[in-house]
């Protein structure tokens, strides 16, 4: 929905400080949200320490960001949260930015999305 | 009738035949026996010929309580007839040493009543009360043979669950593990005829008793196993042999060697070799003949069930989809080191005094095993080791110590020949007494599998037979537990083995069978993230006119690399022009090498079924389409899973009337999307397969995510007795 950046590099983009997806599931038992991401030196040394998750508004977890390299994050989200059929939003907030020329950048996600 | 009763009647009835009908074929042998070898020779040969009628009668699907009845009925009366009741007047052989004469009649008396008690005690042995009579408790349901494709173990040979099934038919299990018994204990007395016979009583004496008290053997010989026969018979066919007994008998015998056991089969070398040292070549073609009337009816089921006579073996000779190549490879090497196992050095004292690892142990007085070799002096020593040699050579291929049993007799006799002769009744008496429920377990602390007691009271049915089962056995409760509320056509999915000759319902162990791996397949596909198909590799070729693609598999990886063991699969082959899939229709061929059988999977649009090599990677091995006309084609995409990364592929494109060529190599990868239905797609296709329960165990690796995901598999529990719990696929 924002907060993601067009342009796709191999198999990622650049996350904006406050990404926002949107998905409509078909199952909701036994589900994880699972990002798969890279953090750059950049955004460690601009003070990056995590990227909150929220799924629906409600907070799911945090991923690490005060060290740079890669990141694969998976956590159980709680089937009341989601409703089969029914859109529901995942926003990934990151508490650090920083500049490469005039544009902002965090980190590049590779994906995000529900999985088993 | 009193179920102690009805197990005695069982089993006396079954040896009762074998030996009418051993009588009956002694007397057409014109061969000279003393008193005291006479019937247990009898016995012995008979055997096989009564295996052979229930064999027929199960081919004839003929297994009936009343047919039963009256095919004994028949035997005795030709026995009766033939005049094998009447005492005959035979020359003694000569006389054991009065002391011998009261070591031996006292420990084997001892052992006889302790063993007899055990083998009458509720079968709750490992293999007796889950596969062997599992088979013969279905087999005696659907009344003969029937081809089970759900259990490997059904696929071997099955001489003595025949004789198995006839006592089963009047006493159960116990019955059962009571025949097995009367080949445990006609052993040692064989090996005491053969030594007064062959001008040494006191080391057959002593042999024996060597093996009559040996923890594992007594352990064996009293649960419903084929050990204790496979040595009772293999000491026969040797017996027969240095007894110049004719040629078919020796031959029939021998053959039955294979039939209870496929390795037994070997025996057959001892008189062959003997006829052929003699030169005596029509002895040796009559007794292979011989062999083959009584070993032969098992490879002749199999190949007719399973399309490979040696299942479930040789599946690479005999390509099948009962049994996988990859099960095969996998369990013969598990079966030559068993965990734990890290030298052949440990094996002396594993097979000898701590048995945890080799599932038994034979005893101390093992150790002194290596003295046999002085036994290779003598003659009768020279021969005993050949016999040993020859059964004991297949041992390397699985090392438990079971499968040491056949050359057991053999090895007793050269050691009793090898010690010096006054420390024989010593060396026995202490054996004898060390072999004591569970005196072993006193002195060498927690050693392996070994009785712990005799039960007579649950022998004698004085104490509940389903609550003495339940207080041994967890399995067992779990097996009433299927029996009590499934429908009697159930097919229940278990991950590990319970004793189901307790439940008429059909039990598919996950790993037992070619079809039970594939079932499991479905399930761990949706259950661990390494397996689901999340990575889509892809082909670009520029776009051109074909009649059929093929990806091949190109890596062999050499003995000992990481990836030796990968297997290849394919969830989906989808082909592609402009970015539009080619519609699968109904003239495509599609066909692989190896498992032909799985390829339509790769076609059948199911993230959770795949094509799978079920055999570990080599260059060769193929997946492919042909559309059955010429297809615009610049794209094919393979849907896999991420466990296999030791797979090379290459694309092969087939011109329109022309040949296979390459059409590229090393097609990039990227991410797919899991669908998150996919548990419940995994149970609509066990469903599919025939799966209406799954017995789970809360040690087992797929409880967690089943029992807490339950509705998104979409099955139910509907029982549970201790840590094994019932679900119903919905």
């Amino acid at each position: 929905m924002e907060g993601i950046d067009r342009e796709i590099h191999d198999d990622w983009r650049w996350a904006g400080r406050r990404a926002v997806l949107r998905f409509r599931l078909e199952e909701t038992r036994g589900v994880q949200f699972e990002a798969v991401l890279v953090v750059p030196e950049e955004l460690v040394r601009a003070g990056a320490r995590r990227i909150e998750v929220r799924i629906g508004g409600r907070l799911l977890g945090e991923i690490p960001a005060g060290r740079a390299g890669y990141q694969a994050w998976k956590q159980p989200v709680p089937e009341e949260w989601l409703e089969p059929g029914k859109d529901v939003t995942a926003e990934l907030t990151a508490d650090a930015e920083w500049l490469q020329g005039n544009e902002r950048r965090t980190y590049m996600l590779s994906s995000a999305g529900f999985t088993l | 009738m009193p179920k102690a009763l009805s197990v005695l009647f069982g089993a006396g009835f079954t040896v009762l035949c074998a030996w009418a009908l051993g009588r009956m074929a002694l007397k057409r042998a014109r061969l000279e026996l003393a008193r005291e070898e006479a019937h247990l020779l009898a016995f012995v040969c008979g055997a096989p010929l009564l295996s052979l009628l229930v064999t027929a009668m199960c081919a004839a699907r003929a297994v009936y309580d009343a047919a039963l009845l009256a095919a004994g009925a028949a035997i005795l009366a030709a026995a009766w007839k033939d005049g094998a009741f009447r005492r005959q007047a035979l020359a003694p052989l000569p006389p054991l040493p009065p002391l011998w004469r009261w070591l031996f009649g006292a420990v084997f008396a001892a052992y006889s009543a302790m063993a007899v008690m055990a083998a009458m005690a509720p079968e709750m042995s490992p293999d007796g009360s889950s596969y062997h009579l599992g088979i013969v408790a279905r087999y005696y349901r659907e009344h003969g043979f029937v081809r089970i494709d759900t259990n490997l173990y059904a696929a071997l040979s099955q001489g003595l669950e025949m004789l198995f099934l006839w006592a089963f038919a009047f006493g159960r299990h116990s019955a059962a593990a009571l025949v097995h018994c009367a080949f445990y204990l006609t052993l040692p007395l064989l090996m005491l005829r053969f030594g007064q016979r062959m001008g040494a009583p006191q080391a057959g004496a002593a042999a024996g008793l060597f093996f009559l008290c040996s923890p594992l053997a007594l352990v064996d010989g009293t649960s419903a196993y084929t050990d204790a026969a496979v040595a009772c018979v293999a000491f026969a066919v040797v017996y027969l042999t240095e007894r110049d007994a004719p040629a078919w008998l020796t031959g029939i015998v021998g053959g039955f060697a294979y039939a209870l056991k496929y390795t037994a089969g070997f025996v057959v070398l001892y008189p062959l070799l003997r006829l052929a040292w003699r030169k005596q070549w029509r002895g040796c073609a009559v007794m292979l003949a011989a062999a083959m009337l009584t070993a032969a009816p098992w490879p002749l089921r199999n190949w007719l069930y399973y399309g490979n006579p040696a299942a479930p073996l040789l599946n690479r000779v005999w390509p099948n989809d009962f049994v996988h190549v990859s099960f095969e490879q996998d369990y013969v090497e598990f079966m030559r080191r068993y965990p734990g196992i890290e030298s052949y050095a440990q094996l002396p004292l594993e097979l000898t005094v701590r048995g945890r690892l080799l599932g038994g142990f034979w005893g101390p007085l093992f150790l002194l095993a290596p003295v046999g070799l002085i036994a290779l002096r003598r003659e009768l020593g020279r021969k005993m080791w050949l016999a040993g040699a020859i059964l004991a050579a297949p041992y390397a291929a699985n090392i438990g110590a079971r499968f040491l049993m056949p050359a057991a007799p053999f090895v007793s006799f050269a050691m009793a020949l090898g010690l010096p002769a006054p420390a024989l009744p010593w060396l026995a008496a202490a054996h004898a007494i060390g072999g004591i429920p569970d005196l072993p377990g006193k002195y060498l602390g927690d050693a392996g599998w070994r009785r712990l007691e005799i039960p007579w009271r649950a022998a004698l049915r004085l104490e509940d037979e389903t609550q003495w089962l339940a207080r041994q056995s967890a399995g067992y409760q779990a097996a009433r537990l299927v029996e009590a509320l499934t429908p009697p056509d159930a097919l229940v999915l278990a991950l590990n083995g319970i004793p189901e000759s307790y439940t008429s319902r059909e039990i598919a162990v996950g790993f037992q069978s070619g079809r039970n791996e594939r079932l499991l397949d479905c399930l761990q596909v949706a259950l661990f993230d390494g397996m689901r198909p999340k990575v889509e590799a892809v082909f670009r070729i520029p776009k051109q006119e074909l009649e059929g693609v093929r990806v091949v598999q190109t890596n062999s990886p050499k003995p000992g690399d990481a990836r030796e063991k990968d297997l290849w699969s394919i969830v989906e082959l989808r082909v592609y022009a402009e970015g539009v899939e080619l519609p699968r229709e109904s003239g495509w061929r599609v066909w692989a090498n190896p498992n032909p059988w799985g390829a339509p999977l790769a076609f059948d649009g199911s993230p959770v079924t795949r094509w799978r090599s079920w055999e570990r990677i080599r260059a060769g091995m193929f997946l492919q389409a042909e559309f059955g006309r010429a297809e615009a084609v610049d794209e094919v995409r393979l849907l896999m899973s991420d466990d296999q990364f030791g797979v090379q592929m290459q694309l092969q494109g087939k011109a329109p009337g022309g040949g296979w060529r390459l059409l590229g190599g090393d097609p990039p990868r990227r991410r797919a999307a899991v669908p998150l239905t996919l548990r419940r797609m995994a149970a609509g296709q066990l469903r599919r397969g025939g799966v209406t329960h799954l017995l789970l165990h809360e040690g087992d690796y797929a409880w967690d995510d089943l029992s807490r995901h339950a509705r998104a598999w979409g099955i139910r529990e509907i029982g549970s007795v201790d840590a094994y719990h019932l679900f119903q696929l919905e």
